[in-house]
């Protein structure tokens, strides 16, 4: 096999291979966030843990078009709306089970982004961004004025009897914990094995200098449609666990512009284009947001995004490469360290 | 191999090409040369369906070929250094070359391939986990070359491979060029530097605010009055 070969070749030259991340860092961190539920027992603190690990996915999912691919969206509320909708629908109008209507919801989120993307991509940096804010505002306004979805009033979700199979769960949050443990690790192994494939190539080749792209026969159009649809598939399935878990869907939760923001907000904080950044990122962003909540109830709304705000012009200025970027700089200098001693040895 | 028959391009509204027509026949190398805005950049633009033509032909292998989107263009044995190399700067030396070789898609070919390159430029070969970013400017320009030669392309458009290049890699560069042309591909070059780019070509055409106004050898261009005047200070 001579692509082995060629894999070799890049990985045999001398690379700074730092810390051991993957091997022992990532399972103790998996291990800890898999004995959370029972070490905090507080609702409260499920609830937080769920919605970082929401926010994380959101983010990681948006990091596969916006990170790797270099095309930043703003209208990501979208695709996570539509696969809320999708879902709900399903189940409200047609009885049909949350986990056939997540994949539905995922695949309905695919062709939408497909849709918009096809003549969005025509477009290059600002003027892309600002289609994606507009598409997705027609989206909102669609939905507002669609009876048959529930208009502005949304649509409850039937209390059924818990358990797996309906996909809810009243009398503890935990399962639902696990479910979207689940999905971020889905996702985060998606961007792995992404990041590491020719593909990976190709979309930072695109992200790096487009012309030069397709100069080298690259159908850049196609891998960004690609990246998109990835994308919105990972957002659509995060919106059909989002109205499994609040069970009450409207456009004001679920498409909203803020949304998008914060979409876009957890993986440029914690490092767009990088696999930990978005998870980093909404480790951060999203506690701070429920403390200053808790904490300073009705004024905490305005005070979270005013520390987001500051928290975003710190990154702006020290590391605009996110806070990742800061964490590898600390890391490959403690490896160093480490090659200098075991040398010494 | 290559005709390109009274193409006409224009940015936005202002004309760039009126009328050009040359060719480029199999095994030599042909040069553009030209001052600065003649258009030369414009005509492999053109070429590699960067830029679409608003009239003309371009017929590659007796195919017409302005109309295609780029990545056709690239499938069919045309590659394009563009002017300024446009390297992956984030991406190492051996990842912007396995973008190259994105239209072969068979491993085994890839492979040789990517060893004729090395046996060219074994600088690359020396970095490549490098970040291309990193490299010197005249291993950015070989990098460049590299990565278009990736797709194993029967034409190789290079433009303005010399500038910014210290001048003793200068010589090397056409040395290359040369090379690359011994080993059975054909080259169309666009270069301001008149002088070595006309010593190396087979053939030669002198651009003009979008017309060429001169043909002939490299050889007969060198010797015109006209080109010595205007572009060699002599």
């Amino acid at each position: 096999m001579a692509d082995t070969t060629l894999t070799e070749g890049a990985a045999g030259a001398p690379a700074r291979k730092p810390f051991p991340l993957a091997g022992v860092a990532v399972p103790l961190l998996a291990l800890a966030l898999l004995a959370y539920p029972f070490v905090f027992r507080l609702p409260f603190q499920h609830n937080l843990m769920i919605l970082v690990f929401l926010y994380a996915s959101l983010g990681q999912a948006w990091n596969i078009l916006g990170g790797y691919a270099g095309q930043s969206s703003l209208g990501h509320a979208a695709f996570f709306g539509v696969g809320a909708y999708a879902s709900s629908l399903l189940l409200v109008k047609f009885g049909i089970v949350p986990w056939v209507g997540m994949l539905a919801g995922g695949l309905v989120a695919v062709a939408l982004s497909l849709l918009i993307g096809y003549p969005s991509f025509r477009l290059k940096g600002h003027y892309f961004v600002i289609a994606t804010i507009v598409l997705a505002e027609i989206i909102y306004i669609l939905f507002t004025n669609w009876p048959f979805a529930g208009g502005a009033e949304g649509l409850f979700l039937p209390l059924l009897p818990e358990g797996v199979v309906n996909f809810e769960f009243h009398s503890s949050k935990i399962p639902y914990y696990y479910i979207i443990f689940a999905i971020l690790a889905v996702v985060t192994t998606v961007v792995f094995f992404v990041e590491r494939s020719k593909l990976g190539f190709y979309f930072r080749a695109i992200r790096e200098d487009p012309d030069a792209a397709r100069s080298l026969g690259i159908d850049i159009t196609r891998y960004k449609l690609i990246a998109m649809a990835l994308s919105a598939f990972f957002t659509g399935v995060c919106g059909t666990f989002y109205a499994q878990f609040v069970l009450f869907i409207e456009p004001n939760n679920s498409l909203n512009f803020m949304l998008s923001v914060l979409i876009m907000l957890i993986p440029v904080f914690g490092g767009s284009g990088t696999l930990w950044g978005p998870i980093l990122g909404a480790f951060i962003l999203i506690p701070l947001s429920e403390f200053t909540r808790v904490y300073l109830s009705g004024a905490g709304r305005a005070i979270d995004l005013t520390l987001y705000g500051l928290l975003i012009m710190l990154v702006a200025i020290f590391e605009p490469r996110g806070l990742w970027a800061v964490v590898t700089r600390f890391r490959s200098r403690e490896t160093l360290k480490w090659r200098f001693w075991k040398s010494q040895v | 191999m290559l005709q390109v028959n009274d193409i006409f391009v224009a940015y936005g509204g202002t004309p760039a090409l009126h009328g050009v027509s040359f060719e480029v026949p199999a095994g030599q190398i042909v040069s553009i040369v030209g001052s600065n805005g003649a258009g030369k950049s414009t005509i492999l633009r053109a070429i590699s369906g960067m830029l679409k033509p608003t009239r003309g032909v371009i017929e590659f292998l007796g195919e017409p070929i302005q109309r295609f989107p780029a990545f056709r263009i690239v499938q069919r044995g045309i590659a394009h250094v563009p002017e300024g190399r446009r390297l992956f700067s984030k991406l190492s030396v051996f990842e912007n070359l396995l973008v190259g070789a994105y239209t072969k898609k068979s491993p085994t070919f890839r492979q040789k391939t990517l060893e004729q390159i090395f046996s060219i430029f074994p600088r690359l070969k020396e970095r490549q986990s490098q970040r291309a970013g990193t490299l010197s400017g005249g291993e950015q320009q070989m990098l460049a070359i590299g990565r278009a030669l990736m797709s194993e392309p029967k034409l190789l458009m290079l433009d303005e491979p010399s500038l910014g290049i210290m001048p003793v890699l200068v010589d090397r560069l056409f040395d290359v060029i040369k090379e690359i042309n011994q080993s059975g591909i054909t080259v169309l070059l666009v270069e301001q530097n008149v002088q070595r780019s006309l010593e190396i070509a087979h053939r030669a055409y002198v651009l003009q605010t979008g017309e060429i106004v001169l043909r002939g050898t490299g050889q007969e261009l060198l010797a015109s009055e006209q080109v010595r005047g205007a572009y060699l200070g002599l």
